[in-house]
């Protein structure tokens, strides 16, 4: 298997190791007998010892051919192919790795869920965080020990309003920076980070506090981040007004989407910290703290929205 | 293949051999103009409904030409700015895939996004090329883009509809792809 090969020139070629046995180029060269080596290398070099068989012109066509020496065997369709195929299956495998890893942190099941959204159910939920009065029924429905989806039921979380409201958010407050001449691109990148990372923080905190205070919820994280991220409607909505009519526009639209942004969110946790189904009475010792939690993360949104679009005001 | 006997001559004389047989190079590397065009009209004439084929034939040439006349449009108008375009270009598309992917009951390939939303991406193009001419800041500017945006994010999302079967999803569709081409409407007018 390593012995030593030659090639046109006499020249020693230098052996590669073997990566697995290559039988596809039994049949491959122009027309002319390849000598069986036995030990058949897999890439560089491939120099068909050329000595006496071919003419002087035949053996510089061959030598001068690819560029790299070996190269010429990608043109054999069959290693071609199975090169394709060896190359599938690694990204195969590889994406599948990757998937088994990330399960464990955010499946994409769970994700899928707070996704299955219709046109019909975002308008409402729009209605709801604007207009919270004209709701009275804020329980969610369960099946099967699994809320339902946001499709089928208005007063459950989800993630796509969350998402686009953050993605605008950020694009408004590109457009008032321009309107104001302070735009460009990398001051987009800060907006970004920036309200990502006061997101990131709420979350954390909110979190810290369920720890510490030892509230028993059946609240999930993905819940927290949909909740923490519906004042970015409000937000959009006070900038523009801030855009259409100066500071007296944004500072009455904010102080209203406050204003039902907390409503919205007071009675929407209030369901959800609570567990909302049959084993009440199991929760009944942190009411207290629990009224307290609901109270902070309710009277945190109208801060937040302030802190974080001030700036971007004239 | 034999050696032909006029490549006795040596190395020179067997690459004009086989510079003659290789096929021209627009062709080897499957960049068809006819092609492009033709896909380019048919995703985005607003008067004839759309036609789903479109979508799986995945096709990234055009959608690197129009990125990169976009590119160089906004540099004639005395804006460097390659990076921001790419790496928002990279972000959106992964972003729109992520979540077509996760909002949709059928799965898509990266390539179907990049190339839908590539395609539609003409209209900011040509709003490109007419920034260098007008300057585009007014209520006309305004009026111009808000237009550019609207055609070129009902053109991407009625595909996308229709190839995925996303029917009582449409406008949530449409959105995100407004705020995509929005960027791009901002990168040209600010």
């Amino acid at each position: 298997m390593y012995e030593q090969q030659y090639d046109a020139y006499g020249q020693p070629i230098p052996q590669q190791p073997q990566l697995f046995d290559d039988t596809s180029t039994q049949n491959y060269g122009y027309g002319q007998q390849v000598p069986d080596y036995s030990g058949m290398n897999y890439g560089y070099p491939q120099q068909p010892p050329q000595g006496q068989a071919a003419p002087g012109g035949g053996g510089a066509y061959g030598n001068l051919q690819g560029g790299i020496p070996g190269a010429q065997i990608f043109q054999d369709p069959m290693v071609a192919n199975m090169a394709m195929q060896y190359g599938q299956t690694l990204a195969s495998q590889g994406r599948e790795y990757v998937d088994k890893k990330l399960e464990k942190y955010v499946s994409a099941s769970q994700v899928k869920y707070y996704f299955a959204v219709d046109t019909q159910y975002v308008m409402k939920k729009l209605r709801l965080l604007f207009f919270p009065y004209t709701h009275s029924d804020w329980s969610v429905r369960y099946d099967q020990n699994q809320q339902v989806q946001p499709r089928h039921e208005v007063n459950a979380p989800d993630l796509y309003i969350p998402v686009m409201a953050v993605v605008t958010y950020i694009l408004v407050a590109g457009l008032c920076l321009g309107l104001q001449e302070r735009f460009s691109p990398d001051l987009l990148g800060m907006q970004a980070s920036s309200a990502l990372v006061w997101l990131v923080l709420e979350i954390l905190v909110v979190l810290a506090i369920l720890y510490i205070t030892a509230i028993q919820t059946n609240i999930k994280y993905l819940d927290l981040l949909a909740f923490s991220s519906y004042k970015y409607v409000g937000m959009i909505v006070a900038l523009l007004a801030g855009i259409v009519m100066e500071s007296m526009g944004y500072y009455c639209l904010l102080a209203y989407s406050s204003f039902s942004l907390v409503i919205f969110m007071f009675r929407t946790l209030r369901w959800q910290v609570q567990g909302g189904n049959s084993e009440m009475e199991a929760y009944s010792a942190g009411n207290k703290r629990r009224l307290y939690l609901l109270l902070f993360m309710s009277g945190l949104q109208p801060v937040l929205m302030w802190w974080l679009t001030q700036h971007l005001v004239a | 293949m034999t050696p032909n006997p006029s490549a006795e001559t040596g190395g020179v004389g067997s690459y004009s051999l086989e510079e003659e047989e290789e096929p021209p190079l627009l062709e080897e590397l499957e960049i068809n103009p006819e092609t492009i065009a033709q896909k380019s009209i048919t995703a985005l004439n607003p008067f004839r409904p759309t036609d789903p084929t479109l979508i799986y034939d995945t096709d990234l040439a055009g959608p690197i030409l129009y990125y990169l006349l976009f590119c160089f449009f906004l540099l004639f108008s005395g804006k460097i700015q390659f990076s921001y375009i790419y790496g928002f270009v990279v972000q959106g598309c992964l972003s729109m895939f992520v979540l077509l992917n996760v909002m949709s009951l059928s799965r898509v390939s990266l390539g179907v996004v990049v190339s839908v939303l590539g395609y539609c991406l003409l209209p900011m193009v040509a709003l490109a090329g007419v920034n260098i001419l007008i300057r585009l800041k007014g209520i006309l500017g305004m009026m111009l883009s808000v237009a550019a945006i609207y055609w070129c994010s009902v053109s991407a999302s009625e595909l996308f509809v229709i190839g995925l079967g996303m029917y009582h999803q449409q406008i949530l569709v449409t959105y995100p792809c407004v705020l995509l081409y929005t960027f791009f409407a901002f990168i040209i007018l600010f």
